[in-house]
């Protein structure tokens, strides 16, 4: 794959957020105990590659965590205790990489935040750490004091000039770069992905990605709605909001709209998964997973809408919904009943009730909420 | 108005809420330079409050890594590209094509390390 044969092997190799490279060098440089950095910005923009290639740069060894594979501190303690602690016995540095502490929120955070903030008055090596949502609690929580740097996406020059140094070393003659470069939206590995694929060639007999959708709603079996989902010309996570943004267009409620969502809540885990480890190969079950999750009702009126759920709403409805569903699996568990009855039957009245202060308190305690869920039920129960 | 992100440019009296609010937005103001905009602003609040503050549309336009001046002029992309979300550096036509072009990209970002 040339994404990976291309992937930047220095700092200064890569493309986009000059500004955010440099500072994260001179902070490093200068570093001092007690001082973090905390690097903000959508998913591939090229946070998580900026410290590998940090630390390599500055000849340190690299202690990786995923912050929301990692809840409790305890947990956190014993995969990061060596690191903060010392340098090796041949007096070799390392720096400690924290990624997705925003995936900290809607989880039981039994004190890691807490922890994260102790480690880094008392780590001696430094604590980077990378978040996607600028507006979450984590990174309010986390940033303070420490060095906020946002990523942003490589403008489209900047990705057209990478993908020229691809098509040149690959000897590759006038292909057409300006779709795809317009298409990747600042995506570098989705440009070079598309360049390898000829994507560009290719565009006058792809369908658009109204169509793709529309016809994966109108499936009727599904083999048909594979067929569609694989048909769409974008990159998946822009499939899966696109997905996302029509069915809450469409209006669809009941169990059609917790189907939906709970498919489109699987596949974010999946890429999610793929995205932090680099494993592109479980893409091929994406478009299967939201098949079987989805379009059970080929009459249920769903149409492709463009995005017109700004991203920062669909962002907190996507927490929020992974909030909404650990709540009900824990009263599910404790009602003895399945999550989904739980979700669809309980949770409404859950959150009606909760409006009276006692039983909330109640409800918290009983299923042994932790603050975020605790503050999360409280600002639901006030909404009208 | 068009505003070059990273580079000084001036306001007419913005008024003190105005002013306050710009800052409060991560602008930077010094007497004697002007206003910047700098990466980590929160650009499209700062754009908002001086629209309102001016009456003026507000053009975003990025500088050129390699010679540092405005990038934008004749950019093929410039249906495409929100100034106002991607990162606030680019290349400008001269240093975007042509051989060697990404090899000085690369030297130009090693120079600004070093600097």
């Amino acid at each position: 794959m040339w994404s990976e044969k291309y992937r930047p092997n220095k700092l200064e190799a890569m493309v986009g957020n000059e500004d955010a490279r440099e500072k994260l060098v001179s902070w490093l440089s200068k570093w001092k105990k007690g001082k973090s950095a905390i690097l903000v910005g959508p998913p591939g923009t090229g946070k998580t590659t900026t410290v590998k290639l940090l630390a390599r740069s500055g000849g340190l060894n690299l202690v990786e965590l995923n912050a929301s594979d990692v809840r409790t501190k305890s947990q956190m303690s014993r995969k990061l205790g060596e690191a903060m602690a010392s340098s090796s016995l041949l007096g070799e540095r390392t720096l400690i990489f924290l990624d997705e502490v925003d995936g900290l929120a809607g989880r039981a955070d039994y004190g890691a935040v807490d922890f994260i903030r102790e480690a880094v008055k008392e780590s001696l090596n430094p604590i980077v750490m990378a978040a996607n949502d600028p507006d979450s609690d984590e990174v309010a929580k986390l940033s303070r004091g420490a060095l906020l740097v946002h990523f942003r996406p490589a403008p489209p020059r900047e990705v057209e000039l990478y993908l020229s140094m691809i098509a040149s070393k690959e000897g590759l003659r006038g292909p057409n770069m300006r779709e795809i470069v317009k298409e990747a939206k600042g995506d570098i590995r989705y440009a070079i992905n598309a360049l390898q694929a000829g994507k560009a060639d290719r565009k006058d007999t792809e369908p658009t990605r109204e169509a793709a959708l529309n016809a994966f709603f109108d499936a009727s079996d599904l083999r048909g709605r594979i067929g569609a989902l694989r048909s769409y010309p974008g990159q998946p996570r822009d499939k899966v909001r696109d997905l996302m943004t029509s069915v809450l267009a469409s209006g669809v409620a009941g169990e059609e709209l917790v189907n939906s969502m709970k498919a489109l809540s699987d596949a974010d885990l999946l890429l999610g998964r793929m995205i932090r480890g680099g494993d592109w190969r479980l893409l091929r079950y994406l478009d299967a997973m939201l098949a079987s999750g989805f379009g059970r009702e080929p009459e249920s009126g769903m149409r492709f809408s463009a995005g017109s759920v700004p991203w920062p709403l669909q962002l907190r409805i996507w927490n929020d919904s992974k909030k909404v569903r650990e709540i009900s699996g824990l009263a599910g568990r404790r009602l003895k009943e399945s999550a989904r009855k739980a979700l669809v039957e309980d949770f409404p009245f859950m959150m009606a009730m909760a409006r009276d202060e006692r039983f909330r308190d109640e409800l918290v305690q009983s299923l042994n909420l932790g603050e975020p869920l605790a503050t999360f039920v409280t600002k639901e129960a006030k909404r009208k | 108005m068009k505003i070059v992100l990273g580079s000084w440019f001036s306001l007419p009296r913005l008024g003190t809420e105005a002013y306050a609010s710009l800052i409060r937005s991560g602008a930077k103001y010094e007497s004697g330079m002007g206003f910047m905009l700098p990466q980590d602003c929160d650009l499209s609040e700062a754009v908002r409050i001086i629209r309102k503050a001016t009456g003026e549309g507000v053009q975003l336009a990025v500088r050129c890594v390699v010679c540092l001046k405005e990038a934008c002029v004749s950019c093929p992309y410039d249906d495409v590209c929100d100034r106002s979300v991607v990162s606030p550096m680019c290349l400008c036509g001269v240093h975007s094509s042509g051989e060697g072009a990404y090899e000085g990209y690369v030297a130009a970002f090693l120079s600004s390390l070093s600097e």
